[in-house]
């Protein structure tokens, strides 16, 4: 338990960021970053249904102090075959 | 206005105040006023059901819990009705999970006395049963949204019901909570609720939801909060609830 570190997963899109106002507590940055492809997955099981596309989403990973840890793209939570297509050739 | 200790007050708890004055005078020396911590385990799975509790402020949720310790709320309860309906049922343990979601206060009876109270009246004891089928339609209800409802319309139902069941606008709760009882994922919820606030339907600082615009709420919840979600008082007060159901 003593271990534990409060990791804050904001999400950021090309226009707004939602701050994470709370936090989870977790062991390293590498749990952090599951945590947040496994929230990913969810958020895009949802999306795809409504038709949203959070290509441009993201996840940035802070401490308690806000100093950036680690981003996140929504689409890495992604399996192959449902990529976006890359952008340039 | 009815008589509780030493002051005269309603009681706060509409399962207690629609009582007839002679079921309430019954139950009233049974009736302890406890405070009720957030994160309480008001009853737990398996273990005996000896209390119940009508709050009269603050959330206690009802959760259905496998053994690996994943749940998922079923039924909300709050001024609106008792935590511990299965000592009316016969029931000597319990089902469910039932803890203190938003801390508050209410009043404690041993299961034992509530039993008793519900043997030596029957319209006291109809009233409290009308409120067991209240809340197994609650849980088909729950049910039925969770299956059929975006998340978005299931979190304004959520915000209404404990609207109703909650005095005042503030809901102490983290967005952990609301995901945990909702069954999604903490950033789906801090998500639906930062589109909320932008449109000024609630304020949501640190572990505190503030509702300001319960009209639009309702418009989001749209067939997620029905009839019997909003109707729980005619659904317990007896003439009302027989007029309903004719």
């Amino acid at each position: 338990m003593f271990d534990m570190t409060c990791f804050f997963f904001h999400v950021r899109t090309d226009t707004v960021k939602i701050t994470d106002p709370e936090g989870s507590f977790l062991p390293d940055l590498a749990a952090a970053r599951d945590a947040a492809l496994e929230w990913a997955r969810h958020m895009w099981a949802t999306a795809i249904v409504e038709q949203r596309d959070l290509s441009s989403h993201r996840f940035e990973i802070t401490d308690e102090r806000g100093a950036a840890l680690l981003t996140v793209w929504f689409h890495e939570a992604l399996p192959g075959c449902l990529q976006p297509a890359p952008t340039t050739a | 206005m009815r008589m509780l200790g030493a002051q005269v007050e309603c009681s706060g708890n509409l399962l207690l105040d629609v009582l007839a004055q002679s079921d309430f005078e019954l139950i009233r020396p049974h009736l302890t006023y406890v405070s009720l911590e957030r994160g309480t385990s008001l009853v737990a799975p398996g273990q005996p059901i000896d209390s119940g509790y009508f709050l009269t402020r603050g959330l206690a949720s009802v959760l259905a819990t496998f053994g690996d310790g994943s749940f998922i709320e079923v039924a909300l309860c709050g001024r609106d009705g008792l935590v511990g309906t299965s000592a009316l049922l016969g029931g000597t343990s319990s089902f469910h999970t039932v803890v203190v979601q938003v801390g508050g206060e209410g009043y404690h009876i041993p299961a034992d006395a509530l039993r008793s109270v519900a043997d030596r009246s029957a319209t006291l004891r109809t009233t409290m049963l009308r409120y067991v089928r209240y809340t197994g339609m609650q849980m088909a209800r729950t049910v039925l949204t969770n299956a059929k409802c975006s998340v978005e319309q299931r979190l304004a139902r959520w915000l209404l019901m404990a609207h109703d069941r909650h005095p005042g606008d503030e809901l102490a709760l983290t967005h952990e909570t609301l995901a945990q009882m909702l069954g999604v994922q903490r950033p789906t919820v801090t998500t639906a609720l930062h589109a909320l606030e932008g449109h000024g339907i609630i304020r949501s600082v640190r572990a505190l939801i503030i509702v300001r615009d319960r009209s639009a709420l309702e418009r989001l919840a749209g067939k997620a909060y029905g009839r019997f979600e909003a109707d729980f008082e005619r659904l317990i007060a007896p003439s009302e609830c027989e007029a309903l159901y004719r």
